[in-house]
């Protein structure tokens, strides 16, 4: 009887097991497998070329600067992402009227079509018809407009600003869902034996928060590392290179000069990054064990 | 006292003023896209740009409408975006099911596996699935994206799914079957109306990820016919010319069932998190 539950069980996993093995493991494997030959779209002239695509890789500034870029696009738009998503969760965790209307526009960013939203991005901050420019001209902080875009010091920052604009909301909610369980007794009794705002936040606040903010950390960093669309619909890895990400670096390789072998090399490197944060993410959070 | 209310209202001003920033803040490029739609190209192109149009026109709309494929893509879209969700719910609530009512050994470790293969970015799987989608003969047929767009919705939805499923109090089903009931009969009477948010807001969020999704569909098709919304709008840019009044009136075409779709979860979305939720 027990052995025949298990099995029904099982069974009904099967349909699952087989959409992910033939959609993402296979195709993994392809990638791996294709890291260690030198291919081509066609398939033509494929040949085992050992570690020569990774070698080749490590010893090219191109795809060094491109991983080390990855760490600045990464730490800024976490940065960005993180204070202004728990401000903004402190923020809408307060009583007001229309609470349930402002943390709906919180949300929308992270929602919308994201296609859309950058290429709003990348129009406002065209140098002639944007608005952001023409803003802070309003404002007199700036006398003549910024070449957001289409220059190589301020393209990735333009870039990181948007990105923390859509991914911001992520942290939010997330916060927001803890800060809802904190007991209210618990800054009652602070505020009873005069504890400051701050000390509030620090001593009541930040710790109840803490592990679901470095859980969010962790996974939006790897999530951060990985993006492609945002930064190939606004600047194209450009100008001159200077937002090509690991991700960018990948496709061009790939679909712009059709060398899939080196491709498949930068992103097996990346499927091992995902490996390795995963597996902190499953040791320390362990997520999977039962809710009951 | 008195100072006390004084210090009490400066505070309400104060979080009032946040509020309304942040809630501008958040909105403004979708309003500057919604007011940019409405603009006539001789206003959307002249230095410098207006907050509101001056000139109010639809003349982007028709031209999208009468002049551009969009009305294929809109559909297009809305096929893929359903086509990927039915198959993603039917398999993943099958799964759920199993892994939160099934004692069998290795379930946690089958959904960390899921959680791992979720972080599969997207990119790691186009190169290889360009390749088996010309191999497999779909390439520039709406299945090469249901089929793909399933690696992006599957893991979720049955990691959200699973954390409903756990919700939802087993005794119940218990005691249904000591009394005598079926299995199918308990999943149909019990399980399914308790499960039916949890299944709803899923849906939702594997409907917005396929409606916006960008790579794969720039990637397997190449017929105009047959491009989605995100490839159809990216397209108005071309060598030649930016037709970025286009781009605006279409992404507020795109906006609109997403927002209908937000706009009836949002109860759940907060919830959801709570469940366990993460998502990209």
């Amino acid at each position: 009887m027990k052995k025949t539950s298990h099995l029904i069980g099982i069974l009904m996993l099967v349909p699952c097991i087989v959409l992910i093995s033939v959609l993402m493991l296979y195709p993994v494997a392809v990638s791996v497998k294709m890291s260690f030959y030198r291919q081509t779209l066609t398939g033509l002239r494929t040949r085992f070329i050992g570690f020569s695509n990774y070698t080749y890789l490590w010893q090219h500034r191109k795809f060094i600067a491109a991983f080390l870029r990855g760490f600045i696009w990464v730490g800024g738009t976490l940065t960005f992402q993180t204070l202004l998503g728990v401000g903004a969760a402190l923020l809408l965790n307060q009583k007001f009227v229309g609470r349930g209307f402002a943390r709906g526009c919180v949300l929308l960013p992270f929602f919308l079509p994201g296609v859309s939203i950058y290429l709003v991005w990348r129009w406002m901050y065209n140098d002639l018809y944007g608005v952001i420019n023409q803003a802070l001209l309003d404002l007199h902080l700036i006398t003549e407009p910024i070449l957001w875009l289409s220059s190589i010091n301020l393209a990735m920052w333009a870039l990181i600003f948007m990105a923390g604009w859509i991914y911001f909301p992520f942290v939010t909610i997330n916060v927001l869902a803890r800060l809802q369980t904190i007991e209210p007794q618990l800054y009652e009794a602070a505020r009873i034996d005069g504890a400051s705002f701050w000390k509030c936040f620090v001593y009541i606040t930040l710790p109840q928060v803490r592990s679901v903010l470095l859980v969010v950390i962790l996974l939006r960093a790897l999530w951060m590392f990985n993006k492609f669309n945002e930064i190939w619909i606004v600047t194209a890895g450009g100008p001159a290179e200077s937002t090509t990400t690991l991700p960018v670096l990948a496709f061009k390789e790939a679909f712009k000069v059709q060398r899939l072998g080196r491709a498949s090399a930068i992103t097996t490197t990346l499927f091992i990054l995902v490996l390795a944060v995963a597996t902190i993410y499953l040791v320390t959070f362990k997520p999977a064990k039962e809710v009951a | 006292m008195k100072k006390f209310k004084g210090i009490k209202i400066v505070k309400r001003i104060l979080l009032y003023l946040g509020v309304v920033t942040l809630v501008l803040f958040c909105l403004f490029p979708f309003l500057w896209m919604i007011s940019s739609s409405f603009k006539t190209t001789f206003e959307l192109y002249g230095a410098p740009p207006t907050y509101f149009p001056h000139k109010f026109t639809l003349a982007s709309y028709i031209e999208l409408f009468k002049g551009t494929f969009f009305a294929r893509w809109f559909i297009n879209t809305c096929i893929v975006a359903v086509g990927t969700t039915l198959l993603c719910i039917l398999v993943a609530s099958v799964a759920a099911y199993s892994l939160t009512r099934y004692k069998y050994p290795g379930r946690a470790s089958f959904a960390n596996f899921i959680l791992v293969v979720y972080m599969f970015p997207p990119i790691l799987l186009a190169i290889p699935l360009y390749l088996l989608v010309i191999n497999w003969h779909i390439a520039n047929t709406r299945w090469a994206l249901i089929l793909t767009y399933i690696a992006n919705a599957l893991p979720y939805s049955l990691w959200l799914l699973r954390a409903f499923f756990q919700t939802i109090p087993i005794e119940l089903e218990d005691a249904a079957m000591i009394d005598g009931a079926s299995r199918w009969r308990v999943i149909r009477s019990i399980v399914m109306p308790l499960a039916l948010p949890g299944v709803i807001a899923t849906s939702v969020f594997a409907i917005i990820t396929s409606w916006n999704e960008y790579l794969f569909a720039m990637l397997f098709i190449s017929s105009e016919v047959k491009k989605t919304i995100p490839v159809g709008l990216t397209g108005f840019i071309t060598a030649h010319e930016d037709r970025w009044d286009l781009i605006f009136s279409g992404s507020v075409m795109a906006s609109i069932p997403v927002l209908i779709f937000f706009i009836y979860i949002q109860k759940f979305l907060i919830e959801a998190w709570g469940a366990g939720g993460v998502k990209g």
